[in-house]
């Protein structure tokens, strides 16, 4: 029995050596350890001998498998390398060409950037001039002054980004809206005031899938999936606003 | 509140590139505007008849706010409104992934991206 075993490992261990490429490994793979391969079958035997056999010969199948997943995985790794080297010779770009000429070489514009561009030229046409203010925001320029109260939802931790609180207790934030702009608008100008406010607004949004901790630039719009915390950053915002004499 | 709609539709008009718009004004409530307003625009805008988009919160400017500025809200009055630029571009260019927009995938932004020569003006058309 034991003499089988040598002569089938050895047999193996030669078929995996002599095999030329991943896709060969692989056969050898299922014709050996697969459900109906060579080493599995003896395991299937197990069951037909006498008490005493059985340990001993489990144990030498084992060692057998063991030995055999053992040089798959060592000649799959020479193999895997050769492939990638192979590939890295034959995909070797020539940093020295000259650059392609045409519309390959041409970048382009975001949508999102279009958009805002399309919306600017509509408002310049009425009149409207666009107003710029920080991203990082003060708790009184993206509430107090809007009118928003301290208890208001939108205030909380887990819809604002806020940085540490400074000594005298104050936070700072990544403003929630383009609407402190206004206001930096209207505190600093005399009416009449017509402006549009366009920039990135940040707040705070969970992921809908469940096992992502890790924060995120993606987002999810759907609030009704909030499955677990991550934080979202982005979308454009625009606020436009006319105040004029009465 | 007269001049907020008339901006609105025109802005509609001229965004979406039709000559009519039909827009809807619903009673909502944001803290720094009284009264305020979400609106929904006709779908006939982007082709798809029959439904009705919400696409922005307007109103006009809250008198508290007109005060924490320093300013007499029985003097000035304002209208104001925001809109995301994410969902104007999503509805208009039929984008329907707003993940995509951050993802910085190269062949997405081949295909749904603009030719830097392709800039928009109210005389030559916003989009081609």
């Amino acid at each position: 029995m034991s003499n089988d075993l040598t002569t089938l490992e050895s047999e193996l261990l030669a078929e995996i050596a002599g095999a030329g490429d991943l896709a060969a490994i692989e056969a050898v793979r299922v014709a050996s350890l697969g459900k109906k391969g060579r080493v599995s079958d003896l395991m299937s035997k197990l069951g037909a001998l006498p008490n005493e056999e059985k340990k001993a010969f489990g144990q030498a199948v084992n060692t057998l498998k063991a030995r055999v997943t053992e040089a798959l995985d060592a000649r799959k790794a020479v193999l895997e390398t050769a492939a990638l080297d192979a590939r890295l010779k034959t995909e070797r770009a020539d940093v020295t060409l000259p650059v392609r000429q045409g519309p390959q070489a041409e970048g382009r514009i975001h949508p999102v950037s279009q958009v805002l561009d399309e919306v600017i030229e509509i408002f310049a046409d009425m009149g409207f001039a666009v107003a710029e203010g920080p991203d990082i925001e003060t708790d009184e320029m993206n509430f107090d002054k809007l009118n928003i109260p301290a208890e208001h939802p939108a205030r909380q931790d887990h819809d604002t980004f806020y940085f540490s609180p400074k000594a005298d207790g104050s936070r700072l934030l990544l403003r929630t809206h383009t609407s402190p702009v206004q206001i930096r608008t209207m505190v600093s100008t005399k009416p009449p005031i017509r402006i549009i406010a366009p920039g990135r607004v940040y707040r705070m949004r969970q992921r809908p899938d469940a096992h992502a901790d890790v924060p995120s630039d993606r987002r999810s719009r759907d609030r009704r999936d909030h499955a677990h915390g991550a934080l979202e950053v982005g979308a454009a915002g625009i606020l436009q606003s006319l105040l004029r004499g009465r | 509140m007269g001049h907020l709609k008339w901006v609105l539709q025109e802005f509609c008009k001229a965004f979406f590139e039709v000559d009519e718009v039909k827009m809807r004004f619903r009673a909502s409530h944001f803290p720094f505007t009284e009264p305020s307003m979400e609106v929904d625009i006709g779908a006939e805008a982007i082709g798809k008849p029959g439904q009705w988009l919400e696409i922005l919160g307007c109103g006009m400017v809250h008198p508290n706010v007109i005060r924490n500025c320093g300013l007499d809200p029985e003097k000035y009055q304002g209208f104001a409104f925001g809109v995301g630029l994410d969902r104007l571009t999503m509805l208009k260019y039929g984008i329907p992934d707003l993940r995509a927009f951050f993802a910085g995938d190269l062949k997405w932004l081949r295909h749904y991206g603009f030719s830097m020569l392709d800039v928009p003006t109210m005389g030559g058309g916003l989009s081609s």
